[in-house]
């Protein structure tokens, strides 16, 4: 796995999400976290030097240099271990996230909601994909990974109020079946599915909340990994259900991993088997 | 004699003829032209029964095309399906066998490449979702033919005279970079817009690398207005719009197949939208995005050639929810 992923790494450092493609933020930051996984150092110092010289002004990352504004990513960026990204960097990328809020979830946006009947009671305190946009399941569990991940180490106030927001938001967009599809629950009042691989993502971003609470989205997560169809999702429904204390083990060897993230989430949750739990230690 | 005085203009003549000139010159400056009224030749839409996802299909595409008369030898093309969900006995995705009969024809036609490209807008895992969808065990080498254009290189595109809040946008250099892009949606209800035809097909060709799954950025611009501005960014289009069986009810996702039986195809995408809609039983004039202020509107039957099926033979009503009952074409 790490001879894979450290063949298909550019020569500045980065990864594409396809073999011969240009660095872009996201497999690079997985692909780095996979070396941590695989005990593998090689190619880190050149792929975290890439990722410094990519954060843009305001402390965020962008899914890629050429795109100058900085985006979800960051929080990815935010998990790398501040002794090895640097601890300024680090901190700037968690004020970035801490900063960052979705476009359903100001005042005005409130506003609107209630003037035009919506429910403007809606906990939107997630994070969105793209800034000036609303809140979604994915970006809004990787975010709550940093910030939990922060808060172990410097516990603060802000950092403690925007993870109980992005939870609430979590919950609140959870899918009748107990599982998190990309998050809108219902689609003009009919319930709409959950998938496994943002299932296992938010399992993971609420792993620390009530267990009683969470008890139908562990089934659900259970119920998916029977029938999972990507190694995406099946990655992500280990690292969920290992957090949860239901742990399974190996990606199912029928899922084909389709990108070199899918490689690399595949190596990260794989090495829960031995103890390492990137995400949330 | 008679014939020779009429070529004398006499100055009282001349005098007379310059000053209607004038006056008619005035009255254009004051009376723009109607930009929603179409120039140029009537597009051809062509309209073919196709009962079921048969072998038949690969010579009723060929036929589509010659009849079509595309001519795209030597151009690079590109086929750009609709596919959403891990299902294959649902209608919610383009039919494998009909985007590979597509496929077949262009090759067939004398393109220099032929691939096929998607970006879904809620699951990231595109292959796993196009092999779920049956296009690995239809289309041979599937990944060798296919983009995912959620992670595709990206270039930055100015739109022009956008319609939504957009200025520019990024997008996969497999679309910017085509000579030719050939929609092929699902002929389907959409709970946001009315009906999801080969205009709103194309927000499939936005990265999601770049703006997330889903593309919210769009519904922040204007859906509608997004409509409108990407179907125009590609330099040369054509739509094939798979209504065999499509979708109806809450669609995109949650709708229930309508075995409608047939394929509906051409150059001017408003115009194909336009014709499908009057299929399913909607008013074009009635849908936001197919009635956009200074662009031409299809909406009336007689600006449009139809070639094969005359409308009213192949006309299904497709269910609408009540939001959308008022589209109803009467």
């Amino acid at each position: 796995m790490i001879e894979s992923l450290q063949s298909q790494q550019n020569s500045d450092g980065g990864w594409s999400y396809h073999p011969g493609g240009s660095s872009w933020t996201e497999p690079t930051v997985y692909s780095i976290l996979a070396g941590y996984a695989l005990g593998d150092a090689g190619g880190r110092s050149k792929a975290i030097s890439w990722l410094r010289s990519t954060q843009q002004a305001d402390g965020g990352w962008a899914p890629k240099p050429r795109v100058p504004q900085s985006t979800w990513v960051t929080a990815l960026a935010a998990l790398i271990p501040s002794q090895d990204l640097g601890q300024q960097e680090h901190d700037r990328a968690i004020r970035w996230l801490l900063d960052v809020t979705a476009a359903n979830a100001t005042f005005m946006a409130r506003l609107r909601a209630w003037l035009s009947r919506e429910n403007s009671s809606d906990p939107n305190d997630g994070w969105p994909w793209f800034p000036g946009t609303a809140a979604w399941a994915t970006p809004t569990a990787i975010a709550l990974l940093a910030l939990i991940k922060e808060n172990k180490h410097h516990p603060t106030r802000a950092l403690q109020d925007r993870i109980a927001g992005g939870q609430k938001f979590l919950l609140a967009h959870r899918c009748t079946d107990g599982g998190w599809n990309h998050g809108a629950v219902k689609a003009l009042g009919v319930d709409a599915p959950s998938y496994p691989e943002t299932t296992g993502a938010a399992l993971l971003a609420l792993s620390d909340i009530n267990s009683v609470a969470l008890k139908p989205s562990i089934d659900r997560a259970e119920a998916w990994w029977k029938d999972c169809q990507s190694s995406e999702g099946a990655s992500w429904l280990m690292l969920g259900l290992r957090a949860v204390g239901r742990p399974r083990s190996g990606c199912p060897e029928t899922l084909r991993p389709r990108t070199i993230q899918d490689q690399a989430l595949c190596a990260i949750a794989s090495a829960g088997d031995r103890g390492i739990q990137l995400f949330t230690v | 004699m008679k014939h020779e005085r009429k070529q004398c203009i006499t100055r009282r003549e001349w005098i007379a003829g310059a000053a209607g000139t004038i006056a008619l010159s005035g009255c254009s400056r004051n009376q723009p032209v109607d930009a929603t009224r179409p120039v140029g030749p009537k597009p051809v839409v062509s309209v073919l029964r196709a009962p079921a996802y048969t072998q038949d299909l690969y010579d009723t595409m060929r036929r589509l095309l010659a009849d079509q008369r595309l001519d795209v030898r030597g151009k690079r093309v590109v086929i750009k399906p609709n596919l959403v969900e891990f299902d294959r006995n649902t209608a919610i995705n383009t039919h494998p066998l009909l985007v590979h009969a597509a496929f077949e024809a262009f090759r067939a036609s004398g393109a220099a490449s032929v691939k096929i490209a998607e970006g879904p807008g809620h699951r990231r895992n595109t292959l796993d979702l196009a092999d779920a969808a049956g296009y690995f065990s239809t289309v041979p080498k599937f990944e060798d033919a296919f983009t995912d254009l959620n992670l595709d290189e990206i270039s930055k595109h100015s739109l022009r005279l956008p319609l939504s809040k957009l200025r520019d946008i990024y997008l996969p250099n497999t679309i910017l970079g085509a000579d030719l892009v050939v929609s092929m949606p699902k002929m389907k209800t959409h709970h946001w817009v009315g009906a999801t035809l080969s205009m709103k097909n194309f927000f499939g060709i936005v990265p999601g690398g770049v703006y997330g799954w889903p593309k919210n950025v769009l519904h922040w611009s204007g859906i509608d207005g997004c409509i409108v501005d990407l179907q125009s960014v590609p330099a040369r289009t054509f739509a094939i719009v798979d209504g065999i069986v499509g979708m109806e009810g809450n669609g995109p996702i949650q709708g229930t197949p309508k075995q409608c039986g047939v394929i509906v195809a051409g150059r001017v995408l408003p115009a194909v939208d336009a014709t499908c809609a009057r299929i399913m039983g909607i008013d074009p004039n009635k849908v936001v995005y197919l009635n956009p202020p200074d662009r031409p509107h299809y909406n009336d039957e007689s600006l449009i050639t139809i070639a094969g099926e005359s409308l009213h033979t192949v006309r299904t009503d497709f269910h609408l929810i009540k939001e959308w009952s008022e589209l109803r074409l009467a």
